[in-house]
């Protein structure tokens, strides 16, 4: 039976197991294969390669990146499209393809170096190294490797030859940008650029994934023969891909995505990379997705015809899919981008409003809405369930199902609920385990770009009042300094009541520092640091502390008097960790500037949960 | 093994330094001491032994203003002489008094502001109160603590000052006598001579050499480190400006004569040049160069790796003693996970546990039997076995049984050394197995369960020293677990694993896993910094690099 071309060809960047290495050659064959024009997000580094390997003053370039950042991806563009390649030598039976430049010097592109045979891979490696110290002018690389095995490749170089050749220098000044995220050798020494594509794929890609996959023009052309006739609105690849472009009127917009995409601005917020290629795979298991069979977790043509004719959608669920419901577990584990947005844990927390408007459509007008924008995954799955429940016959069906239906349905809520609905309601964040997620998001952009300070002074007072909670141990109320309370020592007891230095100030004040939060553009989020209106050696030095999404979490909860438990040890001792190195800061200061600290502050709460000390002299008086 | 060249004097491992002026009356065997040192004391913990190591440091520093460290020197014969190092300890027993056995100055405090008490009232209810109380205690000794009156604000700032200090107590959990209750040692102020409750005379009960030994190894490490270890002894851990050692000068009575101190002469340390005296004297210097955190959070840090170091020195002079590289002693094998649940991790960690604490008896053997072949042994059964000359051979070379048994004891000379075997390996108590066992539970090296055993699993505060005195410049995981397994034989890691059990049977899988959870707990220590799915260094956010140099 005749299907959509295209829907074959998503398959093909879903969740399968296709080998990795060869990631790139394998969709280059499947789209030769349902003859398919190549889908291209944009990749503004391939220009920038290509103009650095084609100029007048050429360097060496390396790609690191997890697998599935695309890699194998740029280099091959930069070689078609900017060294003169041609489409027949790629890949080409060479593991090095050389390519020369016009002032006769050569350039050497390795697609993968740890590909290379052990002696080749030798060899390969101390050309490398050369060029890269400059003793060969000759010669260009352009490489792409995984970090990893990169360092692994000249270290086991550098113990075989010894310590002290260029093999050495080599790797410890890669260690040094790998670690420090720098794309040149700060020392100089090294005549390369090392582009990390992991730090280049800004979660809005998904928004170009999506009209990618989701606007090409083979879903016209390709559904036009087929055999739903005017039933194909039914069908369920459709369906999903109708709500996931958001189109459904209503005013609905472009939740769905929106959704998606703070999810994944709130994960690489919080450090967790997931490469492009896992963000397709998560477009097109949104779409495709079917739980009904995991051994072949995604939707053919031909089986959403038969869905649409049984008028079946439980198991396509674009929600579920969304966090990789319909996969295995271990095939789901394999997967960063489903592990990942598993952790939000949406549709596992609640609160009353969301369950009321579930269970007892309250209220009414917003409940209409979401029909209305998703008729498919509510009352049509729900129904049933949610009647014998509300009815008090749970007791006739296993509450297991129930529950598990109350997740997709919360979820679907996630995904869909306007945002006015926060405004008299609950945040939809409160279906997740980021229940500050949304002012995360606002209070990293007011930082960014100075906008709506007064709100990100609000946040900012809770964030030390979490703080002060979380150094003192006492439930203060203070937000405008900051109190750096320790126990002495290591104490199994974090948390302290005597403070060796004086209060920070929130704001500049009379005091020497102040806190001071900025944005941290490398990395895309704020950071904690103290400021003075004085020179003070060091303070720059200090490390600032980076307001991520889970930390930012734990000290609001904190600071609204609850404790997290889930991560309160990784943030606490963070938190620990800034703290120790303030007092020493603020220790050296005073040393440096006088008068030198000469009381012991121990710290108690007034009758308005403020902070008070009560000093106690070291020296005689 | 054993120097063999007279039979008249206390036996000592070959190559060892001669032996300084101790008093050995009171002890009834010999070996222990000879093969590792005299002594490791299995009673007392880790912070009393770095305690007792800065006894010493602030007696060279603040009363005797020798050099920190003096290695061994030559003697007019040409010879290298083992230290003589005496010292004094301060009893600072006002304070003590208020910490450990007086707690009624909070009572005091709290009624007479209850009662609304002018300030002269209170501070003479607090002077009443302590002359009584102390002279309940003590009634040789007349306290007066009227000079508190020049130091404090009021009463409740007295009161507020000790229960600060308190918080600073070391293995608090523990119950001991108050003279043997001790501080964070952050300056003078803050150590106290361990003594007998009434006369105050030092009894070595619980502090009892173990840190003059870690004193003598880090005085021999080698040349290059000792001066940079002194300066930052000097700078960071005994000059006494920490405020926490000011808060406790407070309490110091003003001075009229001198103050009341314990004296002491430090113990024997055997080999004048060991690799691990460089390593644990690196470790020191490079926790003391973590300038970005204070003294305070640091001296756990120390505690830990230098008892970790003295386990390592146990099992290497008993791994050599049996005749082979000490540097390959079997290896510390850690489980990461610390469950003891279908992990053979676990079970190999115990394993290695075990054969640790066997290790040491094995060495006794291998001596004793060593010294049965040996001429002095061979000479005396060959001329004359009667037990009168080989009870004074056993006495002479291994004071045993040192007029324990007459000396007309009876059996044959094999009878007598099976039993001076025996002896010297079942002595229960205070053992040199019993040290490797409460230094490793001291350090946090261990974790021990009923019906399990105990293991080495190591608790976060003992990874924290780990990474706090091996990372500079960021280290690749990969880099990390081999550093470990160089410089203290510990295993984690499949490479390690494969590499200490080389054709060992177990699956390098678990190992694997084990390197996992290793990176999951440094992650939540804040000690890893992920870079892909094949790339994490291990950081130490502590370590400001030399601006000068400008990288790592």
């Amino acid at each position: 039976m005749t299907g959509n071309p295209f829907v074959d060809f998503m398959r093909s960047y879903g969740p399968s197991a296709s080998s990795d290495s060869m990631y790139d050659e394998h969709v280059q064959s499947t789209l030769q294969k349902y003859g398919v024009d190549p889908i291209q997000l944009s990749a503004p580094l391939v220009e920038e390669l290509g103009n650095l390997l084609t100029g007048s003053t050429p360097t060496n370039v390396i790609l690191t990146g997890t697998a599935g950042d695309g890699k194998t991806y740029h280099i091959r563009r930069v070689f078609l499209e900017y060294l003169g390649g041609q489409v027949d030598d790629w890949p080409g039976s060479e593991l090095v393809i050389k390519s020369p430049r016009a002032d006769g010097r050569e350039i050497r592109i390795i697609r993968d170096l740890s590909e290379l045979p052990q002696n080749a891979k030798d060899t390969e490696i101390k050309r490398i190294t050369d060029c890269l110290v400059g003793d060969d002018d000759e010669t260009l690389y352009l490489i792409a490797a995984n970090d990893g095995q990169l360092l692994e490749m000249w270290r086991t170089m550098s113990e075989k030859i010894g310590d002290t050749s260029s093999i050495h220098t080599v790797h410890a000044a890669l260690a040094t940008m790998m670690q420090t995220e720098t794309e040149t050798d700060p020392t100089g020494i090294l005549k390369l650029h090392m582009y990390n594509l992991s730090r280049m794929t800004p979660p809005r890609i998904i928004e170009e994934a999506i009209n990618v996959l989701l606007e090409h023009p083979m879903w016209d052309t390709g559904c036009q023969d087929c055999p739903l006739g005017e039933q194909v609105s039914q069908c369920a690849i459709r369906t999903n891909r109708r709500l996931l472009l958001g189109r459904g009127g209503n005013g609905n917009g472009h939740l769905f995505r929106s959704r998606l995409r703070d999810l994944l601005e709130l994960a690489s917020a919080n450090d967790q990379h997931i490469p492009v290629r896992q963000i397709l795979t998560l477009v097109v298991n949104i779409v495709l997705g079917d739980s009904k069979n995991q051994d072949d977790p995604l939707l053919t043509c031909e089986r959403a015809r038969s869905y649409a004719k049984k008028r079946q959608s439980q198991n396509t669920n674009p929600y579920d899919n969304a966090i990789g419901e319909n996969l295995a577990e271990d095939a789901r584990s394999r997967f960063v981008v489903f592990s990942t947005l598993e952790t939000f844990g949406i549709g596992y927390e609640t609160t009353n409003a969301f369950d009321d408007l579930l269970l007892h459509h309250k209220p009414r007008h917003i409940a209409d809405l979401l029909e209305s924008i998703d008729p498919t995954y509510g009352e049509s799955i729900f129904r049933v369930l949610r009647n014998s429940y509300v009815n008090g016959l749970s007791g006739q069906m296993p509450l297991k199902s129930f529950s598990r239906a109350m997740v997709a349905q919360r979820r679907r809520l996630f995904f869909n609920l306007p945002p006015d609905y926060s405004d008299s309601h609950d945040s939809h964040w409160m279906l997740t385990v980021f229940h500050h997620g949304q002012d995360y998001l606002e209070f990293r952009n007011a930082i960014d770009t100075r906008t709506s300070m007064m709100a990100a002074d609000r946040t900012q007072r809770q964030l030390v009042k979490g703080l002060n909670r979380a150094l003192t141990g006492m439930m203060t109320e203070e937000t405008e300094k900051l109190w750096l309370a320790s126990m002495v020592g290591n104490s199994d007891d974090p948390t302290g009541r005597v403070s060796l230095t004086p209060e920070i100030d929130r704001v500049p004040g009379r005091g020497i520092v102040h806190i001071s939060v900025s944005y941290n553009n490398l990395r895309s989020w704020p950071e904690l640091k103290l400021a003075s209106r004085y020179h003070l050696e060091g303070l720059e030095e200090v490390a600032g502390f980076e307001i991520r999404p889970q930390v930012f979490e734990y000290l609001l909860r904190v600071a609204e008097g609850s404790l997290p438990s889930s991560f309160s040890r990784q943030c606490h001792q963070e938190i620990r960790h800034f703290a120790m190195m303030l007092r020493q800061l603020l220790q050296r200061v005073s040393q440096s500037t006088g008068p030198t600290l000469d009381s012991i502050r121990i710290l108690s709460l007034d009758a308005d949960a403020l902070v008070k000390e009560s000093s106690i002299k070291v020296t005689a008086r | 093994m054993i120097a063999e060249n007279d039979c008249r004097r206390l036996a000592l491992p070959e190559g060892a330094l001669g032996l300084p002026e101790i008093d050995t009356k009171t002890i009834r065997n010999w070996v222990d001491f000879g093969l590792w040192g005299l002594v490791f004391y299995g009673d007392q913990s880790p912070w009393l032994a770095l305690i007792e190591c800065l006894h010493i440091l602030h007696h060279r520093k603040n009363v005797s203003g020798d050099q920190l460290f003096v290695p061994p020197s030559k003697g007019l014969d040409g010879k290298l002489q083992h230290e003589h190092v005496r010292y004094e300890v301060p009893l600072n027993f006002h304070l003590r008094h208020f910490l450990f056995r007086d707690r009624g100055t909070a009572f005091v405090a709290a009624q007479s502001a209850r009662d609304g008490a002018t300030a002269d009232v209170q501070w003479n209810a607090l002077i009443k109160h302590t002359s009584e109380n102390w002279n309940d205690c003590d009634p040789k000794v007349k306290l007066d603590v009227g000079y508190l009156q020049n130091r404090f604000e009021d009463v409740r700032s007295v009161q507020q000052t000790l229960e600060v200090l308190r918080s600073t107590e070391i293995d608090a959990h523990t119950t001991k006598r108050w003279t043997s209750r001790h501080l964070l040692p952050l300056g003078p102020n803050m150590l106290f001579a361990d003594v007998r409750e009434r006369s105050y005379a030092g009894d070595r009960r619980f502090i009892r050499r173990t840190g003059e030994i870690l004193y003598l190894m880090l005085g021999r490490s080698d040349q290059r480190r000792i001066q940079k270890l002194a300066d930052l002894v000097d700078r960071r851990l005994v000059s006494g400006t920490s405020l926490w050692n000011k808060l406790a000068e407070l309490f110091n009575p003003p001075p009229n004569g001198n103050p009341r101190t314990v004296r002491f002469r430090t113990g024997y340390l055997p080999f004048a040049r060991m690799e691990i005296y460089d390593r644990l004297a690196e470790d020191w210097i490079a926790l003391l160069s973590l300038e970005q955190r204070d003294v305070s959070e640091i001296l756990d840090g120390l505690m830990r790796i230098s008892a970790l170091h003295q386990v390592i020195y146990i099992l290497y002079r008993a791994h050599q003693t049996r005749g082979h590289d000490g540097g390959k002693f079997p290896p510390f094998v850690f489980d990461l996970a610390a469950s003891a649940r279908k992990n053979p991790v676990q079970r190999i960690a115990g394993g290695q546990f075990d054969n640790h604490k066997r290790l040491p008896k094995h060495a006794i053997e291998a001596c004793i039997e060593s010294f049965a072949n040996s001429p002095c042994w061979q000479d005396v059964v060959r001329s004359d076995p009667s037990s009168k000359k080989t009870n004074r051979l056993l006495a002479e070379m291994w004071l045993w049984p040192n007029g324990k048994v007459p000396s007309t004891a009876q059996g044959t000379p094999a009878d007598r050394l099976d039993e001076f075997l025996t002896d010297s390996i079942s002595r229960t108590g205070h053992s040199i197995w019993s040290v490797i066992a409460n230094h490793a539970r001291g350090a946090g090296l261990v974790e021990a369960r009923p019906g399990v055993g105990t293991w080495y699993a190591p608790s976060d505060a003992m990874l924290e020293a780990l990474v706090l005195a091996n990372v500079r410049r960021p280290l690749e995981l990969g880099e990390f677990l081999r550093t470990l397994y160089g410089r203290y034989r510990i295993v984690v890691g499949q490479e390690q694993a494969q590499q200490a059990f080389p054709g060992g049977a177990m699956s390098l899988e678990h190992f694997k896993r084990n390197e996992h959870v290793l990176e999951d707990r440094l992650r939540v220590l804040r000690f890893i910094d992920r870079k892909s799915d094949a790339c994490a260094f291990v950081v130490n956010p502590f370590y400001m690099p030399c601006k000068k140099t400008g990288k790592a």
